[in-house]
């Protein structure tokens, strides 16, 4: 059954650990792409004319966006991090309750304000550790 | 809650200015912050003085500074006695007026340390970098130092000075800080419109100072 959005929780932290305080303000917009690398093992040997695979290497790309909050602990975090070259927690529930969690490096931030906007921030992140948790 | 992005100030530096004992108050763990706000833009080519209850710190008890930001970091080791000064020399930052957009953009290399028995990518950060962009209404030729001093971004960016840039969203909280050099300086215009010049400058550390975030 479909899920509307606003549900979504995001959270991040320092360490594998989610609270409710952990959850990062402002962020508005999130993506979550899991992938595994595809290894082609089709050979001629094969009969059934179509590729044979298996999955390697597990990556996942993550992105938010949303509102520059420099009090909210969580959002603050993450810049800190990405300027320490440290690792982040993150944590996604597209439904409020079930979703990922894995260890994260920030590859990439960015603020942007306009005088007849908000203050927008952006971040990307890439997975560190090697691992995701289904939650 | 968000803010409205009006009250975004964008700044630069001025001139180098010498300070002696100015008092640093304790952030956490061992490192202190110059308590005068508009002295923690520290040069980056000069090493404080900091001294502990009047007597210089040696400088193998020094574990870092933040130049960015007035800190200093003793070393776990050391056992600060109190009260912490320094001196040293100091950046005043001036306003970029009439900017109307900026945007500031930070990233590292992802270098990948994935070995057999990893089931997933493993990643360490690698070198930093950064881009910013200055939209404003005024022209770079404005001397941005009311004082005696003459600060004229088109002669700096034409001179190959490094500039540091200081971007506070919405005017409050964090600041976001680093060193750059200007590597375009766009005018358009035209006969029914307004000049519109537009800064882009590049991540340039100096003596080992980037950017950073704080306050």
């Amino acid at each position: 059954m479909a899920s509307a959005g606003y549900a979504t929780g995001f959270y991040c932290n320092s360490s594998n650990s989610f609270a409710g305080a952990n959850e990062v303000d402002g962020i508005k917009e999130v993506s979550f792409d899991p992938q595994m690398a595809d290894l082609d093992t089709t050979n001629f040997k094969d009969t059934s004319n179509g590729h044979t695979r298996i999955a390697g290497l597990l990556d996942c790309d993550v992105s938010c966006s949303g509102d520059w909050l420099p009090s909210d602990t969580p959002q603050a975090l993450i810049r800190s991090q990405f300027f320490a070259r440290s690792a982040c927690w993150l944590k996604l529930v597209p439904d409020g309750t079930n979703g990922w969690s894995g260890s994260f490096l920030c590859t990439n931030f960015k603020v942007d304000p306009k005088v007849d906007g908000l203050n927008p921030f952006s971040a990307q992140f890439k997975l560190n550790a090697g691992t995701i948790t289904v939650i | 809650m968000a803010t409205a992005a009006y009250n975004t100030t964008v700044e630069t530096h001025g001139a180098s200015t010498a300070f002696t004992g100015e008092a640093c108050s304790l952030v956490s763990g061992k490192t202190y912050q110059i308590d005068n706000t508009a002295k923690r833009v520290w040069v980056p080519s000069v090493t404080p003085t900091v001294k502990d209850n009047g007597v210089t710190v040696a400088a193998a008890n020094i574990e870092s500074y933040d130049k960015l930001f007035g800190k200093v970091t003793f070393v776990n080791s050391y056992t600060v006695t109190g009260p912490v000064t320094v001196d040293g020399n100091y950046y005043p930052l001036l306003t970029l007026a009439e900017c109307r957009a900026v945007s500031a953009e930070f990233s590292v290399t992802e270098l990948n340390t994935s070995v057999f028995g990893t089931a997933g990518v493993k990643r360490i950060a690698g070198l930093m970098d950064g881009d910013v962009e200055i939209d404003r209404l005024d022209f770079p030729d404005t001397d941005l130092d009311g004082g005696v001093g003459e600060v004229k971004l088109r002669a700096l960016l034409l001179a190959r000075t490094p500039l540091l840039v200081s971007i506070r969203p919405g005017g409050a909280g964090d600041y976001i800080r680093g060193w750059f050099i200007g590597v375009a300086d766009n005018i358009k215009t035209g006969v029914d419109a307004l000049v519109e010049p537009v800064l882009k400058l590049r991540l340039a550390a100096q003596n080992n100072v980037a950017a950073g975030i704080g306050s």
